[in-house]
């Protein structure tokens, strides 16, 4: 570094506050860049006066407090109503995610159904039976008997007989 | 020129929803927020709008802020040089007139603001000149000498200010001084140098 000039962006760099020391031992030495440095200290000392002079000419606007105000109430209308909005999506997803989870979970499930429709048992096929058949096919009916006190009892599929009436 | 940070109380109030504290905190940084956009933006319109933002954004989340970390101002100067930059970026959307347009077809890196800023602050001699170079130097390193020469941020405020390490905040204060400089030294030689490394150094990013 002692025998070559350093570049100028290292020379721009150099603010004064930590020069390297190769750096710093090459400007004891050089008048070149030592003549470009104390051109950026100029440069710098410029820059600030100049933002500070265009920083204070420039017309600064009133402050708009009141502008402010009705943006923060506005933002926080639209922050509650969206927290209501999200807090029933959060109600909504989970309860679609039950539903949807129970069968893999065996969470039992209970569903109503209707009460199957009555089926009625087809009316028992009455067809004329003829010859030796008819005693095996014909619907048993039980003898009628004579002068047994005791009446006998009614079968299933017979209605009980009428009492006689007495004269 | 930056406001004091003593309004440690002030803030403690307005987190608790002191509207009196709050107004008291706007009205006192009002000013240094709009001047500072005004230099990064270069448009008194933009620079107020974006000072508006970041006060909005800064007291809507002001149970983030934390004193420890920094004062109210500090915190203030990150958000309004974030919404400059994006302010910026956002100018550079198309719908470029075709005078705008340079040799090439293409459009020019950094527009000009809608105000011209020679007519809003009154500089004269040497302070005019190095204005006017000012709006010639890359977006990045401008950014970068405000921070350094207005606010007097070390370099590792403006690293946190704009998003980069101090080393990167070190080398664009350099490179915007060396902009300046060929500027200032000879303007046209030094306009087209620093439109063609511009030019290179965005073909070169993209």
């Amino acid at each position: 570094m002692s025998e070559l000039h350093p570049q100028e962006i290292e020379l721009a760099g150099h603010d004064g506050e930590d020069a390297g020391g190769d750096l710093a031992q090459h400007l004891r030495w050089c008048a070149r860049c030592r003549s470009v440095v104390a051109d950026y200290a100029w440069l710098e000392s410029e820059v600030a006066a100049t933002l500070d002079a265009a920083a204070d000419t420039v017309p600064v606007p009133r402050p708009r407090w009141h502008a402010l105000q009705q943006r923060l109430s506005a933002g926080r209308r639209r922050e509650r109503v969206g927290r209501r909005v999200s807090a029933l999506a959060s109600v909504a997803l989970a309860c679609c995610l039950m539903l949807s989870a129970s069968p893999v979970l065996g969470v039992g499930v209970s569903v109503r159904t209707l009460p199957p429709a009555a089926v009625f048992a087809p009316a028992p096929h009455t067809a004329s039976v003829t010859g030796e058949h008819a005693a095996l096919l014909a619907t048993p009916t039980p003898a009628i008997p004579s002068g047994d006190s005791t009446p006998a009892a009614t079968p299933a599929f017979m209605l009980p007989p009428t009492p006689p009436q007495l004269q | 020129m930056t406001p004091g940070s003593s309004d440690a109380e002030t803030v403690a109030r307005a987190i608790d929803g002191d509207d009196a504290a709050q107004r008291a905190l706007y009205e006192a940084h009002h000013a240094a927020a709009f001047r500072l956009a005004y230099l990064l933006l270069r448009d008194t319109y933009d620079a107020e709008e974006v000072a508006q933002d970041a006060f909005v954004y800064v007291f809507r989340n002001l149970h983030r802020y934390d004193a420890e970390r920094g004062s109210f101002w500090a915190w203030l100067r990150t958000v309004l040089v974030s919404r400059c930059r994006n302010k910026r970026r956002r100018r550079r959307l198309p719908l470029v007139s075709l005078d705008v347009l340079d040799a090439n077809g293409r459009a020019p890196a950094d527009p000009a603001p809608t105000s011209d800023p020679a007519d809003v602050v009154e500089l004269r001699g040497t302070q005019r000149a190095v204005w006017q170079a000012l709006q010639d130097v890359s977006p990045g390193a401008r950014d970068a000498l405000i921070l350094r020469y207005y606010e007097g941020l070390p370099y590792a405020q403006i690293a946190d200010a704009l998003g980069c390490s101090a080393d990167a905040a070190r080398a664009r204060v350099a490179h915007g001084k060396r902009q300046l400089r060929r500027l200032l030294t000879a303007p046209e030689e030094g306009m087209a140098r620093e439109t063609s490394a511009q030019a290179s150094e965005a073909s070169a990013g993209s």
